[in-house]
Parts: structure tokens; C-alpha cells; sequence
């Protein structure tokens, strides 16, 4: 192979890119064999390539961070928050490029109907070119001009958005992350009949509550309780739950889980070995305005 | 399984070692060449070197492995993204090679590299058949467009951090945004040359222009980062 074609077509990029032909590859793949300085050049497309996407992704990443979206995929299962950051991660490295791409033909288009609004000044006098399209290139200029004025009037709404999205998200993670103070405690028992209920009291603010679930009786190392509203959707589903020394199983709960005067329950299994599960009791609660 | 081992012969930038076998033959081992072998000064054309290798002339041999030792390892190393596997096979494509070569079933000795690429590429898509391990192996030399995974370790990390580094550099120096897009465009998006092309109204010399330049400021930074005492990977 020429080396003048291969540094002029830059051959080696194409190469570590996967842009050549089978049969142009297996060509450059012979001529490898026997030529260090186009190796050397490989090995510099490689660093490039592998570089530039670590920059993206690192950049990705950050951007992603400050905009809060990390603490929205703290609370997604571990498998979900794989998935989730690589499709985050993949959007956010693509949409600058889009956006600059279609920034970019969005002008190029302006340009050309910038020039065919030019053109009848500097045409022959011997060809003079109607008026109609001198007038058609001035409306679509206007047109492009427009489509641009709102397309960033769009754009800069969204980013308004996203600022006081992230300031939000910030200080929601702020107030759960900090320490807890004058967390209320409710104990929740076996309801034994109509007029008997447990009543959880929503403060004014959301808090941190945490439930105390009494057990009528300790048969299982670990147990599973689900929260189900009244129409029996599951709200929370949590695993390996112990019994403390005064045989409750305690929860911390978030009290925006919860919608004042709305009756829920708690169904309670003790889990076995092998997994399976075994009832063992349900309490219903009402969450009352405080 | 062979016996002790003799120590490490060297010449002209091969490194083999001869051992004897349990049943008294001795077998040469040629070692994986680990950085750039100097190349001969005085090559022979590749007919020439079939030649002679026919005739029975061991230093043609030796001048076959000096030549093309590092470029086999280099592409064998990516085929197999540094795997160990990629050792095993240069030894096989060699003695395969050679075989051959003293057979003269090269048809044409002119394309030698091409004929060993050939060999190589065949040699390693059997292996991995063969040892059952299709699935991601066979990607690989399919693909063939990763970078050799040779940045592991801590030096590695260390290598691979300070390379980011010097491509941010480069990034930050560009010119014009227009260039950065072509370069995002071109190794993340992986779009179509044509379609970026279009996109940002550039001439295939002035896209060409803008990859070649990139590659050769990142080896200028690279360098003088490297002069600079940084170990070269």
C-alpha cells in the first residue's frame, strides 16, 4: 500500500474504526505486517479513539451528576441502574453532537437562502432574474431565521427547566442525605377490630417516619413485608427484615410514600429456608394529616 | 513435555531458546517479541526470501521472523485484545509458515505478508473454534477494531489517564468547534464519513485534513510528554 494514500486517506483511522472494506483491511492488515510506522499510527488512532471516548463519557457522567439524575438512579435497582446510566450516559454524549449538527444545517440552510436572496444584485444584467424568487428567498431566510429564534427560545427554556429541576433534586438530596433529627416513631399492632386503628400522622413537610411493626409472634429469622394501599397495589416490597430484641420489625420510611387519609396495610411473611414465604399477620394503618 | 530449557539466544532481533524433548529431538522456541525488534537493513525482497528459505538457507528463516515478528504480534495482540492465546499463535503461524515456505506452497511469494496475515488470521479464528469460546472471541476477529487491551495494571491506568490527558489538551487547543464535531462525530458517533461530511460542508481533503492533523498533535503532545520522562507504553 502507498503510504501517501494511507496518511492522505488516513487509513489508519478508518482502520481502528471499522470503516474499511474487508478487502481494504485485509490489504492494510498485510501491509501492517511490515511497516512499523503505519503500526505506530495505528497505535496513535487507537489512544485517539479510546481517549476521546473516555472525555465524552467522563464529560457525560459530570453533566448527568450535577443535573441530579444520579440521585434518581440511587433508588432504581441495581440491575434497572446499570441500563439506565448507560442509555443516560449515551444520550447526554450524543445530544450536544445533534444539537451542534443541527445547529450547524439550520445555518448552512440560512446561508443558501441567504445567498439566493443576494443573488439578483449580481446577476448579468443580460439574464435579470425575476422578482418572485429574490422575495422567496427573503421569506425563507426570515423563515430559517425564525425556526432559529425558537429553536433556541425552546432550548433555553429547557435548560431553565433543568436548573430548577437540579436545584430541587439537590435539595431534596441534601435534607435525605443530612442527619435526622426528631424522626417520629410509630408503633403499629394487630388491628383486633372495626373500631380499633392505627393512625400514622403526615407532618406538614415531608420526613423520614419510622414504623415499628409489633409481631404477635417470633418464628423466623428473617421477614418480608409489603406495604399495599387499599385497593391492594403494592407501594413497598422490602427483604431480610430482622426482628429487634422487642420483636418489632422497624422501617424507615419516607412519608411522600404515603397520601394523607388513605388506608394501607402491611402483609408480613416470615421467610423459611429455601425461600419460601409464610404469612405471618397483617397490620393496617390510616395516614391522617397532622 | 519438554525438558529444561537452554538460555535465550539472540540475533538480529529474534530471541529463541532450544530444548529437547523426552524423545531426544531438539525443538526451537521462538519468544513473542515484547517491543519493537529492529528491523533488518539489509532485506531481501519477499520472493528472494521464499527463495532462499526453500533452499534451505537458516538465515533467510531468521530474517522472515526479524521482518515480520512485531507486525504479527502487533495484529495478533488486537485480534485477540491482548490475550495470551495471541503468544501461542505467533509460534503456530511461524511454524506453519515455515513449513510451507520449505514446501513451496506459497503460489505467490511476492504477497509473503498478505500470505502470513492469511495464515495468522485463519490460525487464530480456528483456535477459538476449536477451544469452543465463539461467542466473544469470534466478535473480536470479526470486528478487529478495539484497542489492544494492554492498559491494565496500575501503570497501565496510569498510562491510559495521562493519554486522556493529552487528548483533552489536543480538544481544547482545536481551533474551531467545527473540527472537535468532526472528531466526536467521527470516533464516538462512528457516523458515516459522507454524512459528517455533508453536515458540516467540508471537502473530503478538508475532513481527511482535520483526522490528520488531530493524529499528528496528539503524537507531538505524546512525544514531548514522553521526552519528558513518561514511561512509553
Amino acid at each position: 500500500m502507498d503510504h501517501r494514500l494511507i496518511e492522505d486517506e488516513n487509513i489508519a483511522e478508518l482502520y481502528v474504526t471499522g470503516r474499511l472494506s474487508p478487502e481494504d483491511e485485509e490489504a492494510f492488515e498485510s501491509h501492517l505486517l511490515d511497516c512499523s510506522e503505519c503500526r505506530s499510527g495505528v497505535a496513535l488512532a487507537d489512544d485517539l479513539r479510546g481517549s476521546i471516548r473516555t472525555i465524552a463519557a467522563e464529560d457525560a457522567a459530570r453533566t448527568a451528576a450535577q443535573m441530579g439524575v444520579l440521585a434518581w438512579l440511587a433508588r432504581r435497582t441495581r440491575s434497572s441502574r446499570a441500563g439506565l446510566m448507560m442509555a443516560a450516559l449515551l444520550v447526554v454524549a450524543a445530544l450536544p453532537v445533534w444539537l451542534q449538527a443541527d445547529r450547524m444545517r439550520l445555518a448552512r440552510e440560512l446561508d443558501e437562502a441567504r445567498t439566493s436572496a443576494e443573488r439578483p444584485t449580481t446577476a448579468s444584467p443580460q439574464a435579470p432574474i425575476p422578482a418572485a424568487p429574490s422575495q422567496t428567498g427573503n421569506e425563507e431566510m426570515e423563515r430559517l431565521a425564525q425556526e432559529l429564534t425558537q429553536e433556541k427560545t425552546r432550548l433555553e427554556e429547557e435548560l431553565r427547566q433543568a436548573r430548577t429541576s437540579e436545584t430541587k433534586l439537590n435539595e431534596q438530596l441534601a435534607q435525605v442525605t443530612g442527619p435526622q433529627v426528631n424522626t417520629p416513631i410509630v408503633s403499629l399492632g394487630v388491628v383486633r377490630g372495626e373500631s380499633d386503628t392505627n393512625d400514622v400522622e403526615l407532618g406538614p413537610s415531608p420526613e423520614w417516619i419510622v414504623l415499628s411493626l409489633e409481631l404477635s409472634q417470633v418464628e423466623h429469622d428473617t421477614y418480608r413485608a409489603t406495604l399495599l394501599d387499599s385497593k391492594g397495589r403494592t407501594v413497598w416490597q422490602g427483604q431480610g427484615l430482622t426482628p429487634t430484641a422487642s420483636d418489632t420489625l422497624n422501617i424507615l420510611l419516607y412519608s411522600e410514600r404515603l397520601q394523607p387519609g388513605a388506608a394501607y396495610r402491611f402483609r408480613l411473611e416470615g421467610m423459611e429456608a429455601g425461600g419460601r414465604a409464610v404469612p405471618a399477620g397483617e397490620i393496617g394503618f390510616r395516614a391522617v394529616k397532622g | 513435555m519438554l525438558a529444561d530449557a537452554v538460555p535465550v539466544r539472540r540475533r538480529r532481533g529474534v530471541e529463541w531458546s532450544e530444548e529437547t524433548s523426552p524423545e531426544g529431538a531438539t525443538v526451537v522456541r521462538l519468544h513473542f517479541p515484547q517491543a519493537e525488534t529492529p528491523m533488518s537493513t539489509d532485506e531481501l525482497s519477499p520472493s528472494d526470501l521464499v527463495q532462499r528459505i526453500r533452499g534451505g538457507d537458516p538465515r533467510a528463516e531468521e530474517e522472515l521472523i526479524a521482518r515480520f515478528g512485531e507486525g504479527l504480534s502487533f495484529l495478533l495482540r488486537r485480534w485477540t485484545r491482548g490475550h495470551s492465546d495471541a503468544e501461542d499463535l505467533y509460534q503456530e503461524t511461524f511454524r506453519l509458515a515455515l513449513e510451507k515456505v520449505r514446501r513451496g506452497e506459497v503460489r505467490d511469494p511476492e504477497r509473503l505478508a498478505g500470505f502470513l496475515r492469511s495464515l495468522a488470521r485463519n490460525l487464530s479464528i480456528e483456535h477459538y473454534r476449536k477451544a469452543g469460546r465463539r461467542g466473544a472471541r469470534e466478535e473480536t476477529l470479526e470486528t478487529a477494531a478495539e484497542l489492544t487491551n494492554s492498559d491494565t495494571g496500575q501503570l497501565g491506568q496510569l498510562l491510559r489517564k495521562e493519554k486522556v490527558t493529552l487528548v483533552r489538551q489536543l480538544l481544547e487547543e482545536l481551533g474551531s468547534e467545527r473540527d472537535r464535531q468532526v472528531l466526536y462525530r467521527f470516533y464516538i458517533a462512528e457516523e458515516d464519513k459522507e454524512s459528517i461530511r455533508n453536515d458540516l460542508g467540508l471537502t473530503a481533503p478538508e475532513f481527511n485534513l482535520v483526522l490528520f492533523r488531530a493524529r499528528r498533535r496528539y503524537r507531538d503532545l505524546y512525544e514531548r510528554h514522553a521526552h519528558r520522562g513518561a514511561p512509553r507504553e
